[in-house]
């Protein structure tokens, strides 16, 4: 009964229908890109939680004139075997876009931070003789340029020889794949005097196994022997890696799109009960109880919900590169989307029913038995 | 134990100085099997008083008890249950789901009950054989005659099997032929045991029946029982 009840509907009302689905479909759609948004974000936090430095400050030194690269390297000496530092907001050209790279340095011995999807880390040689090669993710692999058996990657007018690819076999890990790593030794000339010029230098220095307090006081130590007008500021590490979303906003959005779609539906769904007074009269007249009318709007509302959901999942897999570009991060339908959808469907139905269904309970079959 | 047991019934419409009485103090007393007309001029409550029989409005005040029960008092879900079970509407516009076909219109009283599929389809298909409409079974309503539309709400009525058929001005919308073969179908139901109150105010439709109530001013004026004409 109910199924040919709602076809019935559909074929008397095809737009007020319609209008209903589009509304719930494309609330669907914005609810799954924010569920999928929000997914990404906690998934991003996660990796960023895995692969950020471990026991990692942050240090600022702001010099008193421009300081000469080979006595900035020389601030590092004698720190612990184990520490690396990274020089931090460094971009270098790569044809005409500007390249976010990370340069890396150690004094004694290489910590492999990235895992590696194929090739190897840098040697500390390499490292000390300031070669020109990198490590390069695998979302930056198209950037590379393959050259007999050898890969090479162009910034800042120098070839860096690309001697492996880091990254997760098999797993998107967005924290990492993005990333270039280059020796800190090996940057171009251009870079360095830019980078000298603003006389200030940000960098972390990070530890595998413990706090890097001594290395921070030997820092200070060849600071002030090699640049003693300079100033250095130690903070705690944060990641210089943005979060795309921000959670509170993502929920109210979606919170918003769904009661906007859930008034267009109970208006048109008020006006589509206008519409059946006639026939909610004639049901009652032959035995429908209120309850039985409520009953059949709230099934037929479901239904309704339930198809917006299947249309809205459809439209997820029809614009999913679209939403990729948007949102940076592609919607897979999960476990989350598939319980959220049937909270939508019940919690749409019984929303979206409450006032039609209050008009429907007020139709007496009288008022309506003699009408033409 | 009668069938129909009104006893002074009033019914009133709106408050203090733009009350209307439609019915003042009806007592009607109508057994099983009764072919009754009742009759008046516009206005003098005729139809007021079906719908209360029908327990598709209620009484401001008085008794009404069908089949003994006193319906007054009862819910929703009760009265609801009742309309299904007791009582078949026959209009003077049919009343019929515009957006549904025969078959569906016809079946409404029955998706209530607890019928299969195949008892519904074989009852459905039964009175509409019955009816000569058949062959419109599948056809919306809307794209049917007038003749035929008041068919289907005859099929609908019957169909429900109930001991009550009310019709209120059911020949209204039809022209004399189809209007004499609607009563002719009054008449053969009531032949079969049915208890049938036809609303009008057509002489020739009130000779049909055996009992003629007239009304006026919400008041019972006459009743007069006799053979059919």
């Amino acid at each position: 009964m109910i199924f040919s009840s709602i076809k019935n509907q559909i074929k008397a009302h095809p737009i007020t229908t319609f209008f209903i689905v589009l509304g719930l479909s494309l609330s669907v759609l914005m609810i799954s890109v924010g569920i999928s948004s929000m997914n990404y974000s906690k998934l991003l936090e996660q990796e960023q939680e895995h692969y950020q430095p471990r026991h990692a400050v942050s240090v600022d030194i702001t010099f008193a004139e421009e300081p000469n690269w080979q006595r900035v390297l020389g601030l590092f000496k004698n720190i612990h075997a184990q520490t690396g530092v990274i020089l931090e907001e460094v971009t270098l050209s790569h044809g005409d876009a500007m390249m976010a790279v990370t340069p890396e340095y150690w004094t004694k011995k290489v910590v492999e931070r990235f895992p590696l999807v194929e090739g190897r880390y840098f040697t500390i040689n390499e490292i000390q003789e300031g070669k020109k090669v990198a490590l390069v993710g695998k979302d930056r692999m198209k950037d590379v340029r393959v050259e007999g058996s050898d890969r090479y990657l162009t910034m800042g007018h120098d070839r860096y020889k690309v001697i492996g690819i880091i990254g997760v076999k098999g797993k998107r890990t967005r924290v990492i794949d993005y990333q270039v790593v280059i020796p800190m030794t090996s940057l171009p000339v251009a870079a360095i005097n830019k980078l000298t010029s603003t006389k200030q230098l940000h960098f972390t220095i990070h530890n595998p196994v413990k706090d890097p307090y001594e290395d921070e006081k030997m820092i200070r130590q060849n600071m002030e022997r090699l640049f003693p007008a300079a100033q250095m500021d130690v903070s705690p590490y944060t990641s210089n890696i943005m979060l795309h979303v921000d959670f509170g906003e993502q929920l109210a959005l979606m919170i918003m799109i769904y009661l906007l779609a859930i008034v267009n539906a109970v208006n048109l769904t008020s006006y589509w009960i206008q519409e059946r007074t006639y026939e909610i009269g004639i049901k009652k007249a032959f035995g429908y109880s209120n309850y039985d009318i409520v009953s059949m709007l709230f099934c037929e509302m479901c239904l309704i919900s339930a198809a917006s959901v299947l249309i809205g999942f459809a439209l997820q897999l029809l614009c999913n590169r679209m939403i990729e570009q948007w949102i940076d991060y592609p919607i897979h339908l999960s476990i989350t989307h598939l319980s959220t959808a049937v909270v939508f469907v019940v919690l749409s139905a019984a929303l979206t029913i409450i006032i039609p269904a209050m008009k429907a309970i007020r139709v007496q079959p009288v008022d309506v038995m003699n009408r033409r | 134990m009668a069938l129909i047991e009104l006893e002074n019934i009033y019914k009133t419409y709106g408050e203090d100085e733009y009350t209307t009485v439609a019915l003042k103090g009806v007592d009607l007393t109508v057994d099983n099997g009764e072919f009754i007309s009742i009759m008046g001029p516009s206005g003098s409550g005729k139809s007021t008083l079906l719908n209360i029989i029908g327990c598709m409005d209620v009484p401001t005040k008085g008794v009404y008890r069908l089949d003994g029960v006193n319906v007054t008092t009862l819910r929703d879900k009760e009265l609801s249950r009742i309309r299904n079970q007791k009582i078949s509407f026959v209009f003077q516009h049919f009343a019929l789901m515009h957006h549904f076909t025969v078959f569906e219109n016809v079946a409404l009283p029955l998706w209530k009950r607890e019928l299969s599929k195949k008892e519904i389809k074989e009852k459905v298909d039964h009175y509409l054989e019955k009816l000569g409409i058949a062959h419109l079974k599948k056809k919306n309503v809307s794209k049917l005659s007038g003749g035929q539309k008041q068919r289907v709400a005859i099929a609908r009525a019957m169909v429900a099997e109930t001991d009550i058929v009310l019709a209120d001005e059911p020949t209204g919308a039809l022209d004399q032929e189809n209007g004499a073969r609607l009563m002719e179908l009054f008449c053969q139901m009531n032949e079969e045991g049915k208890c049938i109150i036809v609303i009008t105010h057509d002489e020739k439709v009130a000779s049909y029946t055996k009992r003629i109530v007239r009304i006026v001013d919400g008041q019972i004026h006459s009743d007069t029982k006799g053979e059919r004409q």
